[in-house]
């Protein structure tokens, strides 16, 4: 036998065996030949004559709609080494617990006080870092070329990769959109966030807020409309 | 006899190289890790209601529980937003107001402020009061529950609010509007791996919300036998006036190689979308081994005319 033909062999066996499993995959219920009884109960006989007797019992579960959040830290932190790109130490941590089989949405928002969503000295109202102009869709690298800028980034999502980075959002933006409900443990979004100061930024301190808003996903039924 | 046994050996390859390949289809799992408690952790239940049809000049009630399930106490702070989505994945947008977020301003709440220690939970009951005026058409709100802090850092910092939005919506009687189209009806035909996927999108053009249903039936090749139905229980979706909205029902149980009659049946308002595939089920590594096995057959037949043309 030529090596062609053992291989042409070996090949056929494997292809014929998966074929071979292709009936396998149709599911085949169990038959009933003649049914009566009510909702719930069933007498019935087979194809080989034997009757049977089968009655349902209804087994019920809930599970609570629970939506929760959580951030490993109230504050973040943005250190520098150089005096001109300041960075957090650590990422931050959000976690959505949502039981909604239609899944949650997770925004971040600029809300501070004074300037939304700029870091503000807190002793000079206008003293500021002013969000970069990327978005969460098309971030950007941080400019200090006018004025000095800050961002945030997500963790394993490439589109912010090379350093890039987006400007929060009076209104907020989404950051994370989840069609099914999460594992009792949560599902975890992590934000860095960065500075780049300009020559002649004012010193002092600058502080900001950003707040994240879960919310599900709309899953009721309303009553049809007649 | 050679040949019988050089065919058995064959045989037995055969059958290790598929039993390799099946045990390499690996179901995943999730692993679930026991539950720590974070340090501060807000939470609702429930997280949204659908008031149905809402009448003006009427009031309606209803109230949900917020929790502390973190090791810290908090304050939070009870506020009302506009609730309308954007894009075809109904991304939420709690600033933009329109005629179908009024709702916003009729809700008021039994108290806007609270604090909860650890472990403790609270009862927020809420009022919609409907104008008498009000305009018929859907309404949709959020009841923002946001959990304060103080900013104690000295460096330059940034202060994280964490906050949890409950949905109010319903649809003010009066002169409404229920009209759709259905613009995607999608199924797949040749997938690698399951679960099998059927996709839409349907478009609200009337002025009330209402359910888009969405139900798949799995047939075998031949014969009308279902495999699968959800159409007991079908999958169903929100969707909002003046929107648009992307859905996908999965067949779970698919299994990793088979040839099935797939249909999708799509119903809003008086809208219906039928769309009816067969979808073939096959794993990369078997259709390598058929196109293999393709190959070298056509490559054997061609040797075998060459070294009989050359024989002559």
């Amino acid at each position: 036998m030529s090596n062609i033909s053992k291989t042409i062999a070996v090949l056929g066996v494997v292809a014929g065996l998966g074929v071979a499993a292709l009936p396998l995959s149709t599911y085949a219920a169990p038959t009933v030949w003649s049914q009566t009884g009510g909702s719930d109960t069933t007498y019935g006989s087979d194809e080989d004559g034997n009757h049977f007797v089968k009655k349902d019992t209804d087994i019920k579960l809930t599970i609570e709609d629970v939506l929760s959040i959580d951030t490993d830290a109230t504050e973040v932190e943005l250190t520098s080494t150089d005096g001109t790109e300041y960075t957090n130490a650590a990422p931050l941590n959000v976690t959505v617990v949502s039981k909604n089989s239609k899944g949650y949405n997770l925004t971040i928002a600029g809300t501070a006080d004074t300037n939304p969503t700029s870091l503000t000295n807190t002793v000079t109202s206008s003293d500021q870092i002013t969000a970069g102009a990327g978005t969460f869709t098309a971030p950007a690298a941080l400019s200090n070329a006018t004025t000095s800028e800050w961002g945030y980034s997500i963790v394993g999502n490439t589109t912010f990769d090379g350093g890039l980075y987006a400007g929060v959002k009076p209104g907020g933006e989404t950051i994370k959109t989840s069609t099914a409900s999460t594992v009792n443990a949560g599902e975890k979004t992590q934000i860095n966030f960065a500075a780049k100061i300009k020559d002649g930024q004012a010193s002092g301190t600058y502080k900001g807020k950003v707040t994240f808003t879960a919310t599900n996903n709309p899953n009721t039924t309303p009553t049809p409309e007649a | 006899m050679k040949r019988i046994k050089e065919f058995c050996q064959c045989l037995k390859i055969g059958v290790v190289a598929l039993s390799v390949a099946i045990a390499n289809m690996t179901v995943g799992g999730a692993v679930m890790a026991a539950e720590d408690a974070p340090e501060y952790r807000l939470a609702i239940t429930p997280t949204q209601k659908d008031l149905n049809t809402i009448k003006p000049g009427q009031t309606y009630t209803g109230e949900f529980e917020i929790r502390n399930t973190g090791k810290h106490d908090f304050r939070y702070e009870i506020s009302f937003s506009p609730y309308s989505v954007e894009t075809e994945t109904y991304e939420p947008d709690y600033e933009k107001e329109t005629k179908y977020t009024d709702i916003a301003k009729w809700i008021t709440v039994d108290a806007e402020e609270g604090f909860l220690k650890a472990g403790e939970n609270v009862t927020l009951k809420y009022k919609v009061d409907v104008p008498e005026n009000a305009h018929a058409g859907a309404q949709a709100a959020t009841i923002m529950v946001t959990m304060t802090n103080d900013n104690e850092a000295n460096d330059t910092a940034v202060q994280t609010v964490r906050q949890l939005g409950y949905l109010v919506y319903g649809n003010v009687d009066g002169e409404t509007v229920k009209t759709a189209e259905i613009l995607e009806n999608k199924i797949p035909s040749f997938l690698f791996k399951p679960p099998v996927q059927a996709t839409s999108l349907v478009e609200n053009t009337g002025n009330i919300y209402t359910v888009a249903k969405y139900s798949v039936q799995v047939f075998p090749l031949f014969g009308d036998e279902e495999i699968y139905t959800n159409e007991e229980n079908p999958d169903g979706n929100i969707i909002f006036p003046e929107t648009r909205r992307y859905n996908t029902v999965s067949w779970d149980g698919a299994p990793q190689l088979g040839i099935f009659r797939v249909r999708q049946t799509i119903e809003i308002f008086d809208e219906k979308s039928v769309e009816e595939k067969i979808v073939f089920l096959c794993p990369i590594w078997f259709l390598f081994i058929v196109l293999l096995l393709i190959f070298f057959m056509i490559f054997w037949i061609i040797s075998r005319i060459v070294k009989r043309r050359n024989e002559k």
